[in-house]
């Protein structure tokens, strides 16, 4: 047995196993909150059903709605990427008050918190996107759009 | 290494603007010392970055050829410039910390001061490897995912809700339509991925199937590119560990 190996040759190595194991089980079983290295790894693991009403995160650039058919699937993620977790975290900033503050109350919130405006994002995003998609970018459009799903296809909401 | 710099994910590609603060005790202790903040808008901190995480692998073999005393302390630095690299780079809009797991537990094998220990670390990378993947399917199991028979549908409407909106016709949004429109087609194909990444638990019975699993890996690779168009690709380095012929893992030489 492999724990039987690693005792034998060496105690410290096996201590440091039997609480890498420990850590791995207890954040399994707490579920909820990880702890660098120990994670959960549920790829798609609970109960996702199919809604009737999708938004979806749409970026126009220069007037032309960007396709994700046109970019791989890494760089298709450094264009939405930004969108999604800039604007996710503005409607979610409640976390430091609710979590961080009730684990680590020594903690400095300025630490967990983003100075970054949405008109500066948007700046910064015009910026980001020239060498992702290597063509001068003079504007860009960022739109939350609800799409309904009939059974069969995706419908824009206001068709 | 260059498909990350093809695709545009150096550090230096993303440019990261500002943070997203995941649900992690350790990364809330991290973001204490303020490392991801100073690296916001900071070109030379990321040129830095990237070129000490890629260059550490290198820096670790040569010093192996030439530098034999100074190795543990490379390790260690290695160690402690990927833990670095990782947390803050997942922090910015690029990749799950999940994905990087090998970068943070990989270097952990070149601690050992001997071959035996090197073996025995390498071996226990072999289990954790293991549990990364048969724990996806028991989450599948415990989650309910595995008994939802219209999960696959919802899961790609999920996933591709964007690429099935900006690129009609494309042959991907067609294929997700399709699979999307027939429920137990697409729930037959999440059971099989379930039973793929349960079937791993054979491994920790038995070194005899390593090369089964290792196909049956990179098959799930292809397919969660294809299907779910994401990219496992910093994962593969775990896959080394399939490798180890059985009874050969206390004859590896170190370095």
């Amino acid at each position: 047995m492999y724990l039987k190996k690693v005792y034998r040759h060496n105690k410290f190595l096996f201590l440091f196993c039997i609480l890498f194991v420990a850590g791995q089980l207890f954040i399994n079983y707490k579920r909820g909150l990880v702890f660098s290295p120990f994670f959960h790894y549920g790829m798609f693991s609970e109960v996702i059903r199919v809604k009737n009403q999708y938004t979806v995160s749409e970026v126009s650039v220069n007037g032309k709605l960007l396709a994700a058919k046109d970019y791989s699937p890494a760089v298709w993620d450094d264009i939405m990427q930004p969108v999604e977790l800039f604007y996710h975290q503005q409607m979610s900033s409640n976390q430091w008050q609710v979590d961080i503050h009730r684990l680590l109350p020594f903690a400095d919130s300025l630490k967990f918190v983003n100075s970054l405006s949405e008109s500066d994002f948007k700046k910064w995003y015009r910026l980001h996107l020239q060498p992702v998609l290597k063509q001068p970018v003079d504007s860009v459009q960022i739109a939350f759009t609800d799409y309904y799903f009939n059974g069969k296809s995706l419908t824009k909401a206001n068709k | 290494m260059l498909y990350k710099w093809f695709n545009g994910l150096f550090l230096y590609q993303l440019e990261p603007s500002f943070f997203y603060t995941r649900q992690d005790l350790f990364t809330w202790f991290f973001m204490q010392a303020g490392m991801h903040q100073w690296l916001l808008n900071n070109k030379p901190g990321w040129i830095l970055f990237d070129a000490l995480f890629y260059s550490m692998p290198l820096i670790y073999f040569l010093s192996l050829k030439y530098l034999k005393k100074a190795s543990l302390a490379i390790v260690l630095c290695m160690i402690t410039v990927n833990w670095c690299y990782v947390q803050c780079y997942t922090l910015y809009p690029s990749n799950s910390i999940e994905g990087h797991i090998a970068w943070l537990v990989f270097p952990v094998v070149f601690l050992g001061n001997s071959d035996k220990t090197f073996s025995l670390l390498f071996e226990g990378l072999r289990y954790f490897f293991i549990f990364f993947f048969a724990s996806a399917g028991v989450w599948k199991l415990v989650q309910g995912g595995a008994f939802s028979p219209a999960e696959m549908s919802g899961i790609l409407l999920y996933q591709h809700n964007q690429l099935l909106t900006n690129s009609p016709g494309y042959w991907q949004s067609g294929l997700f339509l399709w699979l999307i429109q027939r429920p137990p087609l697409a729930y037959l194909l999440y059971l099989s991925a379930a039973l793929l990444e349960l079937s791993f638990i054979v491994g920790f019975f038995t070194k005899k199937f390593d090369r089964q699993l290792f196909l049956l890996f990179l098959l799930f690779l292809v397919m969660d590119y294809f299907i779910m168009r994401i990219t496992y690709l910093e994962v593969s380095p775990l896959l080394l560990t399939l490798l180890m012929k059985p009874g050969r893992e206390n004859t590896i030489k170190h370095g």
